[in-house]
């Protein structure tokens, strides 16, 4: 059975992870007493579980001493690896200790074998100067990010020129665009037009006591007949006066009374147009709301002149599609315009538009006679746009509290803005939305001093004992041999690159 | 300190502005509410810290980061609990009255809880509520002031260790507050969640390395479990799948899940609910997955914070 003992902190990954590496199948596993595993039974039961379904056999038990845990175990190893931070190596230093010593010894030399040795010193001096200045490396180091979403409430002004972080307001800058445009088509509405027939018409009156006037415009309607109900009307005020009456003896010695009526002759004129108005002579009329005992009319004369045709006119519907049609697509070739001025410094929000006609005119008005109308249409559009380096500033500044110690808001983090609401006074209140991409903290400038002048096995060593580096990749330039490869002694050489992994 | 059990009853007098702390699974989050007539807490800032093991060093950062959004931090707490140990129990107590003309006290009620006490010693009862009550076969919702002979009290209590609460109770006091109301975070959680009309669900809780799972059936909670596998641990599901193997036997699984985490990233976890092999639970299809959302000023990663604070004396329900 292989005994694995862990200290207080251990989690269940760390034992989960230990359980898959070791080869053996019995394992004891030794934690002290007051660590999360003992004080959660579930947690044991999920390692029975894990383990179950590794084939594996595990006992649990208590470790007696607290705190550091010895031995030679794996998993020990690689936490004391986690823990334990390299430490950056001393190069052993060479002081000349009598440099007077070495100036006589120098004075002693034949010129030749001086000559050469200044030779050599100076070619090693280039070398030096060549490996001191030339070299360059570029560490390429992934870290594994964490995303945290945030909103949050804040407003926009155009009377600012710089955040204010206090109360939560960027700079709002406008922009517009005037769009003209026209639309042509067919129209849609109908109209009957012509003629009306008119003639002259004999009003009779069969009244001998009341004399009758009817003004001009009096309605008046065929009595009978195929155009019974077809309707006339007076073209001038026409007065008609009483009748006369008499009276006779017959042969059978009774009395006849006869009553001739009075008459007036007047013009009559169709209140529609069209040729049903063109009606033949003797027909009769009705007059007004007169009872036809009383009054009535006939036409002495054919009726003539009544004509129509049907025409295409503009509607109302014609103008208003119109309208809706090319307000659109100006609206839309409006938004693109200011869309298109936005660039990865100037965000427009969501919804951060405003239209207004300023010029609307057609060139037939509603009920003309025409086949087609045209619309020539000026739309303004407004927009917003905020600088997303200050909303990110801001989300920054808002989300820092909640971030997890160790981390940093990267720039990679996404922010963007949806309008909420118009202010009258131009400012605008909008949700502020971040995803929060959190890299972890790597102090770049203390890594660079830290490596600088290392061999690169050291620095393998190094990078790959911080745990927040997930991997990395060690570029040199230029290439040398392996014993020779070093990160460069000036840290301006050292390029260091993070990135998500 | 002993716990008066006054918060298990309805229209307990509340301040008007108070301080919200949610210890979580691997965060501290507080934030300050103010509490206007009828309407949902406001909330006036939030500040955010990892949960160290050093308790007072994590409340002091929280506080620090509050401290940039309000003049005042108000000095009556609501405390919510996440993780570590805690037992939930659901006790129902039936008892005959001798004084049946005699309004029941809040007296009496403190004397049923202290029995519920002392038989889960050594652990403290820190919070109760009364989920149901019947006095003489009529159904209340709070028994206090009535009269009756045969009274029937459902109550949800949870329990942890008395040197845990006095820890957190000393520790709070250090820095000069005082706790209003103390209860699980995950009890004030389900109670906003059942607003939505799902009466049975299982609620997880989601950090980088602690889950924490809400059993909720008939509007109960069944129970809290949690275990210290996450988001961000490959075998998470593992836990999931303990956890159900305990109860589903007795309990038929719910289909429902709602599931939130402390700082987002929940994409891999709902994947890994879906392509879970539910058949072996009787699920004969997979459980709808949903993160809350609720309108207003509350995201999601607010959620804890909003419920605790209705704990306060508002009704969602309203």
């Amino acid at each position: 059975m292989r005994t694995i003992e862990f200290n207080e902190d251990v989690s269940i990954a760390q034992i989960i992870a230990a359980l898959r590496t070791i080869p053996e199948k019995d394992i004891k596993i030794v934690v002290p007493k007051n660590s999360i595993f003992f004080t959660n039974s579930v947690n044991q039961e999920i390692l029975k579980k894990l383990s179950a379904d590794l084939g594996k056999s595990i006992l649990f038990s208590q470790s007696s001493n607290l705190g550091f845990v010895e031995g030679t175990d794996v998993m020990e190893a690689a936490a004391q690896t986690e823990s334990i931070q390299p430490k950056p190596q001393k190069i052993p230093s060479k002081p000349i200790k009598n440099f007077l010593r070495a100036a006589n010894f120098v004075k002693m030399l034949p010129k030749k074998i001086l000559i050469r040795y200044l030779l050599l010193v100076a070619v090693l001096l280039l070398l030096f100067l060549g490996y001191y200045f030339i070299p360059s490396v570029t560490l390429n180091l992934k870290v594994e990010s964490r995303i945290q979403e945030d909103e949050a409430t804040f407003s926009a002004s155009p009377r600012i020129r710089e955040v204010d972080f206090e109360q939560g307001i960027i700079p709002l800058e406008s922009i517009d665009t005037l769009k003209e445009g026209s639309l042509k088509t067919q129209t849609s509405g109908k109209k009957i037009i012509g003629d009306s027939a008119k003639g002259n018409a004999l009003i009779r009156n069969y009244s001998t006591a009341v004399e009758k006037i009817f003004s001009a415009g009096t309605k008046l309607k065929v009595s009978s007949g195929k155009s019974e109900g077809l309707e006339f009307s007076l073209t001038k005020t026409t007065t008609v006066p009483v009748g006369s009456a008499s009276a006779t003896i017959d042969a059978g010695g009774r009395k006849v009374s006869v009553v001739d009526p009075g008459r007036a002759e007047t013009e009559l004129v169709a209140t529609k147009v069209g040729a049903e108005g063109n009606i033949d002579a003797n027909s009769r009329f009705s007059v007004g709301s007169e009872s036809l005992d009383t009054i009535d009319a006939i036409n002495t004369t054919s009726f003539e002149g009544g004509t129509s045709k049907e025409i295409k006119v503009v509607s109302e519907d014609d103008q208003k599609n119109l309208l809706a049609t090319l307000s659109a697509q100006l609206y839309e070739e409006g938004e693109e315009d200011l869309r298109s001025e936005t660039s990865r410094e100037k965000k427009m929000p969501q919804d951060g538009f405003k239209n207004s006609i300023v010029k609307k005119s057609y060139d037939k008005s509603i009920d003309s006679e025409a086949e087609e109308i045209t619309l020539n249409l000026s739309i303004k559009t407004q927009g917003v746009v905020y600088s997303e380096k200050n909303l990110f500033e801001l989300m920054k500044k808002y989300l820092e509290p909640f971030i997890p110690e160790g981390f940093l808001i990267s720039e990679e983090s996404k922010v963007e803005a949806e309008v909420i609401k118009r202010n009258e006074d131009n400012t605008i209140t909008f949700v502020g939305k971040i995803q929060g991409v959190l890299l972890p903290k790597i102090d770049v400038d203390n890594l660079k001093k830290t490596l600088r002048g290392k061999s690169l096995s050291f620095a393998h060593n190094y990078l790959g004992s911080i745990q927040s580096i997930k991997s990395f990749d060690i570029k040199p330039f230029p290439v040398v041999p392996a014993p020779l490869a070093r990160i460069p002694f000036r840290t301006s050489k050292i390029n260091i690159e993070i990135k998500t992994q | 300190m002993v716990f008066p059990f006054k918060s298990i009853f309805p229209g307990t007098e509340t301040p008007k502005n108070f301080l919200v702390i949610d210890l979580g699974l691997e965060k501290v989050t507080a934030s300050i509410f103010e509490l206007v007539d009828g309407a949902p807490p406001k909330m006036l800032g939030v500040g955010r810290k990892e949960r160290s093991k050093k308790l007072q060093d994590s409340l002091e950062g929280v506080l620090d980061a509050l401290s940039t959004t309000s003049d005042s931090i108000p000095k009556k707490v609501i405390l919510g609990l996440s993780g570590g140990m805690m037992k939930i129990v659901t006790t129902i107590v039936r008892y005959k009255r001798e004084e049946a003309g005699e309004e029941i006290t809040d007296k009496e009620i403190s004397g049923v809880l202290e029995r519920i006490d002392q038989e889960n010693q050594p652990l403290k009862l820190f919070f109760a509520s009364i989920i149901s009550a019947n006095v003489d076969g009529h159904k209340v919702l709070n028994p206090i002031g009535l009269k009756g002979a045969f009274v029937e009290l459902n109550f949800f209590s949870s329990f942890k260790d008395q040197e845990e609460i006095e820890f957190l109770d000393n520790t709070l006091a250090n820095l000069n507050f005082e706790i209003f109301k103390i209860l699980p975070s995950a009890f004030a959680t389900t109670k906003i969640l059942l607003t939505k009309g799902i009466r049975d669900f299982l609620m997880l809780r989601l950090a980088a390395a602690t889950t924490e799972i809400t059993w909720v059936k008939n509007g109960g909670i069944l129970d809290i479990i949690n275990f210290s596998l996450g988001k961000e641990n490959q075998d998470w599901q593992v836990g999931l799948e303990v956890v159900i193997a305990k109860y589903y036997k007795e309990h038929a699984l719910p289909d429902f899940f709602w599931i939130f985490g402390e700082d987002g990233g929940l994409e891999k976890i709902k994947e890994s609910i879906t392509n879970f092999p539910w058949s072996k639970f009787n699920l004969d299809k997979n459980p709808k997955i949903e993160v809350p959302n609720f309108s207003g000023d509350f995201s999601t990663n607010n959620l804890v914070l909003l419920a605790l604070s209705y704990e306060g004396g508002y009704d969602a329900n309203n």
